[in-house]
This record gives C-alpha cells, sequence and structure tokens, in this order.
C-alpha cells in the first residue's frame, strides 16, 4: 500500500481535496459499477420475490418453482460435471505444459507458446461453429481418430464422449492457453538463482519442476481456477448454441444459467428466471468470498 | 522419488522423450482446428466432405463462398463487422476511462469505502449474465439506450477485471517512493496520476485494452439483449442469426439462401480474424503483465 | 426514429387534400426465408408500409419477451417457423397473439385445406394463426429403384418395413433413425401420444407412450434400425447426403417439402427418379394418421394501433395466390395450391404427375393434435434417444416421464 502523505499542509484542508480527487476519479467508474453492477442486481433480487404481471409480492413462491423444476438437479450435475472436467483439465494442462515450455530453449518454447495461445481467439458463437465440424467425423481433422473408436456420426461422438466432455474441450481450447502465456509468465519471474541452487542440490528437471517452480506459481493457478469455477457455474452460450446444429443437439435446459434464461425468454416468467439467477449468484458469491477471504488471494486488506 | 540423486541418462532421456511426447500432442491438439478452419475457408461444401481435413480447396471456391456472404441481406455482415468495430473501439476506450483512475486511486489512497468498492467489483466480475438482462435492458429503455451505438458502448465500458488488473498494477508496480517525492515536488494529486502513474501504465494499457477488446468483439449475451434491430446487430450475433436462420449446419429445415457450411466457417473467420491479430501481437503484455502483482502478494 | 415519423407527420400535413393517405407503418418480424415476400406486400401496397426486421426462428421467443417488456418495438405481423411460439406467445405472462376468430372471414378460413389451421385453433375458439404451409409426412420413393426391385408402392407401414428389409438386402435406406420428427411421426402414426391436449382443453394433456399400436410401431422402428433400412444419419447430415448421392435412398417418409426443399438442391437427384405417395396407415387402422414437419405460420400482435392492417398482411401472405403458387412449399391455402399443383405436375424433374395428388389426398390425414405445446415433444425425443444405446421400446417409459415433466413445468395438466 502506497500511501500518499505530503507534507506542509493543513491536515483537515488536505483531507478534503483528497476526498474531491477521490470522487473524481472515481466517478466514471462508480457510475458505471452503480448503473449495470449493483442496481441490475437489486432489481433482480426484487423481482425474484414478485409476481412480474401483476406486479404483487409473492414471497417465496418464485424460489419453490424454481426448486421443484425437475430439471434442475439435472442441470446441477450437468454444471458441475461439466466444471470438473474442465478444471481439472485447465490446472493438469496449464500447469504441465507451462513447466515443460519453461525447460525448452526459448525459441522453441515461444513458437509452441503461440499456438497454444491461437486457438482463444475463437470464443462466443464461432466456437460453437468450429465445434460443430470437429465433432463430425465426416469433416474433422479428427475423423481418423473418430471412426478408429467407431463413432462414424456426430450424434455418436457427442454421445459417447458426453456434453460435459464436449463442452470442457470447447472451453479448454478455447481459455487454457491466455494462461499458458501467464503462468508462463510468472515462471520467467523466478529468480534464475533459485533454480540454480536446486540444480546444485542434486534435483534434476522433474523435481525442479514440481518441487522448485511449482510451489511459486501456485498461487496464480489457484486464481485461474476461481475465476474460470466462476465463469464455469455460469456457462450459458455453449449448450444455448448447440441448437445451431438442429434439434438432435438442442439442449436448452442444459445448464442452470440456460433454466433461468428459459423462465425469462420462453415462458416469460421473469420473476422465477430472477429466483433462479440469485441462487446462482449467491453460490458463485458464497464460493468465491470463501476462497478470496480464506487465503486472502486479492489482498484486500 | 527415490530416483536417485545422480539421474541415470537412460531415464533423463525417457523424460525428455515424454516431455516432447506431450508437447507434441499439445501441438496437433492447439494447432489443428485453426489450421483446419483456415484451409476450409477454400473449399466448397462437396469438397468438404469429399476430400481428406486438410486438402487444400481451390481460390474461386472461397470466391463463390464470399459472394454469397456478401450478398446475403446486401452485404449485411459487413455492417455487422463495422458494427462490431464500432462497439469494441468504443467500449474499450470508455472502458480505460473508467479503469484507469478508479484502479489507480483504490491502490493508492486510503478511503472508507474502498474495501467495499473492492468487493463489488469482484461480485461485479461472477455475476451470472442472465441476472442482470433484463434489468439493464429496462434500465436502458429508460433512457432510450436500446438498440443505439451509445447504449452498447456505455454497456460494455463497464469492465470490473479491467479495474481489479489496473488496482494490482498499480499496487505492486509503482515504486513506494515515486508518489511521494513528486507530491513533495510540488506535483498535484491529478499530475501524480497524468504525468508519474500514466506514462508507467503501458503494460497495463496494453493488457486491460486486449482483455476489454476480447470481451467487447466476443460478447454475446448483452448484444443480444440490447439488440433487436439487425442493422444493428454484432458479428457474433449475427454469425448466430445467419447459420440458424439459414440452417447451415443445421439438421433441420433448410433454406434456399445460400449460405451453407463453406459461409458459415469463413463468416467464423470473419468474427476471429482481428482477435487472432490481436493475439499475435499482444501476446507479450500478457505474458509480461498479468499476475505479476498476484504473484508478489 | 420519432424524428422521423414526425416528419412523415408533417409531410402527409402538407400534403393533405391529396388524395393519397398516409400510409400505416407496420413492423414485421421475418425469418430470411420470408423478406421477400414481405418486401413483395410492401411493393404491392400503397397504404402500408413494412419495417421488416430478421430474427432468427429459434430467438424470435425471448426478443418478443423483452419487446414486450418495454412496450417499444414490439413487431404488429411476426413469422414463426417453430409451432411452439404459437403456445408461448399465448399465455398470461407472454400475451402476444391476436385472436383472429373475429377477423378473419370465415371464408377466408375455409379457403384452407384440411387440416391447415388447427395449429392455429385453440381448445377454446381462438383463431391464434393463418398457416402459410402444409407439411405432413407422405411417402417420397425412387421410381426407378422400385421398377428396377420389382416392388409395389406401399400403402401401409407393414409393407414399408418389408420394403426396407428388401433395402437392408441391397444395401439401401428407407428413411432416418435418429433424426427425431420422422422417428415420431412413426410413432405417432402406431399411436404414441406424446402429450396432446385433451379436446376442448388449453391446459390440460394426455400422454400415453404404453399403449399397443404405440409399442408395435416403437417395435418397427428398433427392428428397422437394427437391419439398416432407417439410416443412423438425420437427413441433413453429410454422411446421410452422401449415400443419397452414390444411389442408395429407395424411400423416405418425409414431409411435403421433402422434394423441393430437400431431394432437389441437397441430394441433386437428377430428373425422373422422385415419386411420391400417400401417407401410410398400419393394418388395423381405418385411415392414415400423418405428423407434420414444420409448416410456418404467421400471427399478429394483439396491441398492434392497426389491427386491420394486420390482418390485411396475414391474410395476404398466407393466401395471395400469386405470391403463394410460387412458394418452395406447398401452400395452406386451397386456391394456391392448385396453382402450386401446375407447377410440380409439369416439371420434368418429377418421375410422376401425381405428386401434388398425394399430398392433398394426404391433407386430411394430418394428425388433429399437431399444434404447437410450450414442451418440446421434439427435444425431449432428442434427449431420450440420445442418452443410450437402447431400443426405443425400451425407453417408451423415459420418453412419457420426460414429456411429464416437462409439460408440468410448462404449466400444463397431465390427464390420466
Amino acid at each position: 500500500m502506497t500511501q500518499i502523505s505530503a507534507p506542509n499542509s493543513d491536515p483537515k484542508k488536505r483531507r478534503r481535496q483528497d476526498r474531491w480527487f477521490i470522487i473524481a476519479m472515481m466517478a466514471p467508474y462508480l457510475a458505471l459499477l452503480g448503473f449495470f453492477g449493483i442496481a441490475p442486481v437489486v432489481y433482480a433480487i426484487g423481482l425474484s420475490f414478485m409476481d412480474t404481471i401483476d406486479w404483487v409480492f409473492w414471497g417465496f413462491t418464485n424460489y419453490e418453482f424454481v426448486l421443484n423444476d425437475f430439471r434442475l438437479i439435472e442441470a446441477i450435475q450437468n454444471v458441475f460435471t461439466y466444471v470438473a472436467i474442465w478444471l481439472t483439465m485447465m490446472v493438469v494442462g496449464i500447469a504441465g505444459l507451462s513447466l515443460m515450455l519453461d525447460a525448452l530453449p526459448d525459441r522453441t518454447a515461444s513458437v509452441l507458446r503461440t499456438s497454444f495461445f491461437l486457438p482463444g481467439a475463437i470464443t462466443s458463437s464461432a466456437i460453437v461453429i468450429l465445434w460443430l465440424f470437429l465433432l463430425d467425423p465426416a469433416v474433422s481433422p479428427y475423423g481418423a481418430l473418430f471412426e478408429a473408436l467407431g463413432w462414424e456420426n456426430r450424434r455418436q461422438v457427442v454421445s459417447h464422449f458426453g456434453y460435459p466432455v464436449v463442452f470442457a474441450l470447447m472451453a479448454y481450447l478455447a481459455y487454457s492457453g491466455g494462461w499458458i502465456v501467464v503462468i508462463g509468465g510468472a515462471l520467467k519471474g523466478i529468480s534464475k538463482e533459485v533454480v540454480e541452487a536446486a540444480h546444485v542440490d542434486g534435483a534434476n528437471q522433474f523435481q525442479i519442476a514440481t518441487r522448485v517452480k511449482l510451489p511459486m506459481v501456485w498461487r496464480s493457478l489457484a486464481l485461474m481456477a476461481i475465476l474460470s469455477f466462476a465463469n464455469g457455474i455460469q456457462m450459458f452460450v455453449e449448450p444455448q448454441l448447440m441448437s445451431l446444429a438442429g434439434s438432435t443437439y438442442s439442449r436448452p435446459d442444459w445448464s442452470v444459467n440456460q433454466l433461468a434464461f428459459q423462465y425469462a425468454f420462453n415462458l416469460g416468467d421473469f420473476g422465477a428466471s430472477a429466483a433462479m439467477s440469485t441462487m446462482l449468484l449467491g453460490v458463485a458469491i458464497f464460493i468465491s468470498l470463501c476462497v478470496v477471504f480464506g487465503t486472502r488471494f486479492y489482498k484486500m486488506d | 522419488m527415490a530416483a536417485a540423486q545422480k539421474t541415470p541418462p537412460l531415464n533423463a532421456r525417457l523424460g525428455w522423450f515424454i516431455v516432447w511426447l506431450c508437447l507434441g500432442l499439445a501441438f496437433v491438439f492447439y494447432a489443428t482446428p485453426i489450421l483446419w478452419l483456415l484451409l476450409a475457408a477454400f473449399r466448397d461444401e462437396p469438397t468438404l466432405f469429399s476430400s481428406g481435413p486438410f486438402s487444400l480447396g481451390r481460390f474461386e471456391m472461397l470466391a463463390q463462398t464470399w459472394h454469397n456472404l456478401t450478398t446475403y441481406n446486401d452485404f449485411q455482415i459487413g455492417r455487422w463487422a463495422l458494427n462490431s468495430a464500432i462497439y469494441t473501439i468504443g467500449g474499450v476506450s470508455l472502458s480505460l476511462v473508467a479503469v484507469l483512475p478508479a484502479g489507480f486511486i483504490l491502490a493508492t489512497y486510503d478511503f472508507a469505502l474502498r474495501k467495499t468498492i473492492l468487493v463489488l467489483t469482484l461480485v461485479a466480475m461472477i455475476t451470472p449474465n442472465t441476472v442482470v438482462a433484463l434489468p439493464i435492458f429496462l434500465q436502458m429503455q429508460a433512457f432510450g439506450l436500446n438498440n443505439s451505438y451509445l447504449g452498447m458502448i456505455i454497456a460494455t465500458a463497464f469492465f470490473p477485471f479491467g479495474v481489479y488488473l489496473a488496482y494490482i498494477y498499480y499496487a505492486t508496480s509503482l515504486p513506494n517512493g515515486l508518489i511521494d517525492a513528486a507530491r513533495i515536488d510540488g506535483a498535484s494529486r491529478f499530475e501524480v496520476f497524468s504525468k508519474v502513474a500514466l506514462p508507467l501504465s503501458k503494460p497495463l494499457i496494453a493488457l486491460v485494452a486486449f482483455f476489454s477488446f476480447l470481451a467487447n468483439w466476443s460478447n454475446y449475451f448483452l448484444a443480444f439483449v440490447l439488440l433487436t434491430k439487425d442493422e444493428l446487430y454484432s458479428l457474433p450475433i449475427g454469425l448466430a442469426v445467419l447459420v440458424s436462420s439459414s440452417g447451415a449446419l443445421g439438421n433441420d429445415v433448410a433454406s434456399d439462401i445460400p449460405i451453407n457450411k463453406p459461409e458459415a466457417i469463413v463468416a467464423a473467420i470473419l468474427v476471429i480474424a482481428p482477435v487472432l491479430l490481436l493475439f499475435l501481437a499482444s501476446q507479450k503484455y500478457v505474458r509480461a503483465g498479468t499476475l505479476s502483482g498476484a504473484e508478489k502478494g | 426514429m420519432k424524428k422521423r415519423i414526425l416528419l412523415t407527420t408533417v409531410a402527409a400535413a402538407l400534403a393533405a387534400g391529396s388524395a393519397t393517405a398516409d400510409p400505416v407503418k407496420l413492423t414485421v418480424w421475418s425469418d430470411t426465408a420470408r423478406i421477400e415476400p414481405f418486401k413483395a406486400f410492401d411493393a404491392a401496397h400503397d397504404n402500408i408500409e413494412l419495417d421488416i426486421v430478421t430474427v432468427a426462428p429459434p430467438d424470435q421467443t425471448a426478443k418478443l419477451q423483452l419487446a414486450m417488456r418495454s412496450g417499444d418495438d414490439v413487431p404488429d405481423v411476426i413469422f414463426m417457423a417453430e409451432l411452439q411460439q404459437i403456445a408461448q406467445l399465448s399465455t398470461r405472462r407472454s400475451n402476444y397473439l391476436m385472436d383472429l376468430s373475429d377477423k378473419v372471414d370465415a371464408t377466408v378460413v375455409d379457403s384452407f385445406l384440411p387440416s391447415s389451421l388447427s395449429p392455429c385453433e385453440t381448445g377454446d375458439g381462438r383463431l391464434l394463426c393463418l398457416r402459410n404451409d402444409l407439411a405432413h409426412f407422405i411417402t417420397w420413393y425412387n421410381k426407378p429403384k422400385f421398377d428396377e426391385l420389382g416392388l409395389a408402392v406401399p400403402a401401409t407401414w407393414e409393407e414399408f418395413e418389408k420394403i426396407g428389409e428388401v433395402a437392408a438386402q441391397n444395401g439401401m435406406i428407407v428413411g432416418t433413425g435418429t433424426q427425431p420428427t420422422p422417428v415420431m411421426n412413426m410413432l405417432i402414426a402406431g399411436g404414441c401420444e406424446p402429450g396432446f391436449l385433451v379436446e376442448g382443453s388449453t391446459d390440460t394433456i394426455k400422454i400415453d407412450m404404453a399403449n399397443d399400436g404405440c409399442v408395435a410401431a416403437a417395435g418397427m422402428v428398433d427392428r428397422m434400425r437394427a437391419n439398416g433400412a432407417l439410416s443412423p444419419h438425420g437427413p441433413f447430415e453429410p454422411s446421410f447426403v452422401t449415400d443419397v448421392k452414390d444411389g442408395k435412398l429407395l424411400m423416405f417418409n418425409g414431409p411435403t417439402w421433402f422434394g423441393e426443399h430437400v431431394m432437389r438442391p441437397l441430394y441433386e437427384l437428377d430428373g425422373g427418379i422422385v415419386a411420391a405417395s400417400e401417407s401410410l396407415k398400419f393394418q388395423d387402422q381405418e385411415q392414415p394418421v400423418a405428423w407434420s414437419w414444420g409448416g410456418g405460420v404467421f400471427g399478429g400482435y394483439h396491441k398492434s394501433e392497426h389491427p386491420d392492417e394486420v390482418v390485411q398482411l396475414i391474410e395476404w401472405m398466407t393466401t395471395d395466390t400469386g405470391l403463394q403458387g410460387k412458394a418452395t412449399t406447398m401452400p395452406a391455402h386451397a386456391d394456391s395450391s392448385a396453382v402450386w399443383k401446375d407447377r410440380v405436375a409439369s416439371d420434368p424433374w418429377y418421375a410422376a404427375t401425381d405428386v401434388y395428388d398425394k399430398m392433398e389426398a394426404s391433407a386430411p390425414y394430418g394428425h388433429p393434435s399437431y399444434a404447437g405445446y410450450r414442451f418440446d415433444i421434439m427435444a425431449a425425443f432428442a434427449k431420450i434417444d440420445g442418452a443410450s444405446d437402447d431400443s426405443i421400446v425400451d425407453k417408451l417409459a423415459d420418453y412419457a416421464a420426460e414429456i411429464e415433466n416437462s409439460a408440468k413445468v410448462a404449466g400444463y395438466k397431465i390427464a390420466n
């Protein structure tokens, strides 16, 4: 914490000037935070207790309706299976690949790192379109692999992988590269002396990677995991856009967020939708804050 | 791990073999999709299926595909690309204007609401889109900002992750004595920010701009909610509309318009091309900047 | 926006006294295929000016919810490619559709082919839309191959299955075993009831996936999937298309648009191959029951400021013989269909001149319960069928449970 303390002036006046300066500098962000961050959430929480047609307060009716939806348990299972698979892939893949790259000569590492990084450019609707091709043995570059496994068409490929794995693969391809670059940067920051010392002590490359380097990027990996977790439980675009491939692949109620979307936009029940999203937000906040305050990742103090 | 203090050469060679094998497989996994996508742009629908996945098509095929794409609704996809550019440039610029001073203040001043603002920023980062979709829609409606460039730009300028990045950066990268020294030298509060902090913020600006660009360019949900007029669609929304209304990838009812798989591929490339270029240009900033702060913390 | 309206008002005021009135402005939401027809209407009518917005069919309900919430930019007329939307947009929570029953003349209503308007008619006597095209299942077959193999055109599903065996022996296929709608058509033809509204009711549905006819139909699909007569691919998937181009398609139970919309442009079949025959029935049934696949409808906004023009537009889009006669899909409107008929009958691409006659003859077999529901029968099928490799017979109970659950969530009561 850098504390600014300019000398030679009346402390009261200084503090007042400080306050105005803080307000002026924070104003644009605070306006946006209020308008797009706080107000909508407060509004949504309010909605969740209302009947949104006649605008009467009806307590927990919306929550009851949502919790009784038979799809909810399934959607929760789907999302958590997906998040578990995806996070495992992310942690193992990113840690493993970053450490391997760090042991390589710079030039080679940089070429490989770039190739890992680039798929991150494929996002939102383009990612689903790409994957609909990648999963179709008739056109896929992985077609030979699928055929070797006896999977003749996209439907079989999707049903053998299962949706959680398909979405985990999509998300891994898109998001892991950026983190490999980030962790790679952090690894480069480890001082040469530390690594050298370990080497002198007789540690081999593998031991240096797992016992010296890994612990030093552990925080970054954990932060990556939190952000990915918060993102993952809100997944929406990928399952929603699977319908681009037609009714056979359409899963409009696959994830929790999709259910919230469906209530609002298919049934016109914005109260139920708000109830579902409020609960989802609650879970995300609870888990993130637990981790944040438990481990002081954000160094809030 | 009794694997000996002195590693036998055989073990080491095996180790390196495994490393290269893993990296090789990873390379295939990561590079294949993009390579395939770029090559597929040069093929028409029949050759997409009849020839091998990496076979080369012909330029005329791309030309035909491009023609089909550009004649769709009088080159509407060009309009969408332009819209996307406007939304993104506007959103990125405005988000920088909001993010940099806020991050600076949060990192250098101690005031009553500081912690609250930081926590709210974190909460905003993880708020599901579906929570805020309808409220934001109605608020924008109240201000007449739906279906407008300005509305989209303001909405996407809210970028809490950027504030977090800026906060971490300023908290850890500004040398402790520097600000005090500047103040003693008679610099005003604002000059400390504009003349001391900002010139040191190049990597931060690159980083925030990078992530903000990425978030804006690929924004789907907000655009879906706020934009109902097709002449205002952004590329990701347009792409989804193009594909779903033409049934190009679907196994449902087809339509007469000549938007098929090759057109979907080329349109997808159009969506990702700017990001791809940005990625190539900005890798070093991402590598240098993101979490240097978090690591030290 | 506002400015433009103001300007036109001013312009109109200035032009007052001249004969032409200020044109009424209607906003319409269209899928890509309906853009040209809307433009044609615009060009043909001076009194109405259209603002055409393209909306992807799956997004339409969501966008309407938002528009109705805000009260601004709500379209006056929409095209619904997915019939589910009829049900989704006529509830207390999302009340969009205009009741046309007292606005459209009885003569117009009667000018549609039999069973055309059943998706638009509600249990309590409202009429929520007019139908663009008819899309009931008929039998498409490869005439030269039928002649070559000495096969007779089937009239029953039992004969269909036998032909399937012949096809399988010759390495050919007679349809798809995975695409939800064609498979469902076979099940429903047998007597399965995957959630149909109880007569006269608007919110009570009946589910019966266990009656003998239903199980028998499911058994037929299972056997035909097993021997390969029904392809494991959907009819628009590349593998299926490749098979067809290799001359392997002997027969297909498909909707009326399958010829013009798929077999010609997608399969690129040569002239003189495709012929059609009526919908199929099971031996013990008196007459066929045919499900449909699509067949879009037009509907209007009940709060539109220009209800008369809305009705005029909807009527024109569905009944203008000049427009509908040229359509790729079979017009639901009888007179337009007659124009359409002449075109199909004289088209040398077909191997027979009676293709349209078969379609029309099958129209009365259209299932009376073919309509939109707020839950998705086909999605439920896709979900259950994709979940395991078990036979359909074994999955009927799961399927019934899935539909029951989805229906309840959507606010339906289940009849026993």
